[in-house]
């Protein structure tokens, strides 16, 4: 295949300022969505009354309606304007899967675990802080770290709100110069780049902390 | 010798199901009170009520001439009753050292060289000083439980309650558990010792109580009842275990 190699070398600046956008977008949005699901999860571990049911409403709404509608309705519906849009779209969607992976962790502290750090005389809230949510969080960590490669591939979408992110850019470059080839090229160059260090990053954590405590 | 615990006629159901149907008993500071009965007969529940994870329904329970019940600073007297479940609970996160020095850093807020002085004693006297820097998952399943009898005691427990601690051992390993309760014993702490084990039933308690379907039918010293028991519910208790052997 003949690519436009000079052409595509002279699209790297405008690649790299739209990659800052999407990774800016990928961290609010993903740090966002990690409280949001903590929280939830939290309610839900600790039977609050009147808000499981609204949390597990949230949870199956933010997971079973796709991203781009979830846009659609920020933007053009309730006119947020695009760059808190996008945010906040990723972290709605992210919030319910990561209230379930928060939650699949809390769950897995078996309830043997809080008696014996009661009788020891530890109080309930030490309890949760020093015995149930680190184990909570280390078995959580594989689920969390899906959640995060997915939440930033997730990202491509957002430039259907007018966010200058990779894909951006990438159509920007095909409707100028109708080079298809080498503008795809180089948005899947992009993503590689951002992803393979989270992905090294997540299964560096993965061994380290899961397989150091409970074994594989 | 005095009294450090008493328990009054205890009454606990689970729904319509009476599990504790009255039990009287005490124990005196520095004896060893085994309780045996058939599974289901309420000795696991008779103990969580005793440190609070269990609340009764009618009774009272004395504790170091403290009443227990509703309005008790569980915290405190958890503090002073040390337990030790048959599933060991060690925490997983955590190294062997850190899973005992835990509970006296935060509750009694001792400082953490001071606590890890504590463990370090506790862990020479089972064995396990190379253990200190292990996660639980490396231990075996007589380790971990010796780990969590260790754990308890930097508590410096006024009491301790073990609820069938080697169950879940093999009989090698059931051995080194129930041989660091012998030793325990001999420095003279208050135990409750609830357990399958006939043998050290006979062998460890000072006293014991036979139990059925949340009684105590039988109360007396441990070599008595087993060479006569008095009753035809704990004859024919004691008749399951000799067909084993
Ligand atoms: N949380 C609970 N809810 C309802 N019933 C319970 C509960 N805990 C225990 N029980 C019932 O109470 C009875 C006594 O249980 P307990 O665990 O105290 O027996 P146990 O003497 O310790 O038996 P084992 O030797 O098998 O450990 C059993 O019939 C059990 O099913
Ligand atoms: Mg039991």
């Amino acid at each position: 295949m003949e690519l436009d190699y000079p052409n595509m070398i002279a699209s790297i600046p405008l690649f790299a300022r739209a990659a800052w956008t999407t990774l800016w977008i990928a961290a609010s949005g993903i740090l966002l969505a990690g409280a949001v699901g903590l929280a939830g999860a939290f309610c839900l571990y600790l039977e609050l009354p009147y808000l499981a049911r609204p949390i597990k409403a949230y949870i199956e709404i933010s997971r079973n309606t796709p991203l781009l509608v979830q846009l659609f309705l920020l933007h053009f519906g309730l006119k947020v304007d695009a760059l808190p849009c996008a945010v906040m779209a990723l972290a709605f969607l992210g919030g319910g899967y990561m209230a379930e992976a928060f939650r699949a962790g809390l769950e897995a502290v078996e309830r043997s675990q809080v008696e014996s750090a009661l009788s020891l005389g530890l109080s309930h809230y030490e309890t949760v802080r020093h015995v149930v949510l680190p184990q909570a969080l280390i078995s959580a960590v594989p689920a969390i770290g899906a959640n995060v490669i997915f939440l930033l591939k997730e990202t491509s979408v957002v430039s259907v709100v007018a966010v200058t992110d990779i894909v951006a850019v990438a159509k920007d470059l095909i409707s100028l110069y109708y080079e298809t080839a080498e503008a795809l090229v180089m948005l899947v160059i992009a993503y590689l780049i951002l992803l393979t260090p989270v992905c090294l990053a997540v299964w560096r954590l993965e061994r380290k902390v899961k397989y150091a405590v409970f074994g594989r | 010798m005095s009294e450090i615990l008493a328990v009054r006629n205890l009454r606990k159901s689970f729904g319509p199901h009476v599990v504790l149907d009255g039990i009287d008993f005490s124990v005196d500071e520095g004896k060893v009170l085994t309780i045996i009965g058939a599974s289901g007969c309420g000795k696991s529940t008779l103990l969580r009520t005793i440190n609070g994870l269990e609340a009764f329904d009618g009774g009272e329970i004395v504790f170091d001439g403290e009443r227990l019940g509703p309005g008790t600073d569980w915290r405190r007297v958890r503090s002073h009753i040390g337990m030790v479940f048959q599933s060991y609970d060690l925490f997983n996160h955590l190294k062997v050292i850190d899973n005992i020095t835990l509970a006296p850093i935060k509750v009694q807020n001792k400082r953490k060289e001071e606590a890890e002085e504590i463990a370090m004693n506790l862990l020479r006297r089972i064995r396990l000083d190379d253990k200190r820097n292990a996660y639980p998952r490396e231990l075996s399943g007589g380790q971990k439980q010796r780990v969590a009898i260790a754990r308890a005691l930097a508590m410096q427990p006024r009491i301790m309650l073990f609820d069938e601690i080697t169950a879940s051992l093999d009989p090698e390993m059931s051995q080194e558990v129930l041989e660091a309760l012998l030793e325990l014993a001999a420095t003279k702490m208050t135990m409750i010792v609830v357990t399958h084990e006939m043998g050290f039933a006979k062998a460890i308690g000072d006293d014991l109580l036979f139990m059925d379907d949340g009684k105590v039918v039988e109360r007396g010293a441990p070599r008595d009842f087993f060479a006569a028991p008095r009753t035809q519910r704990a004859r024919r208790f004691l008749s399951r275990f000799e067909y084993q052997i």
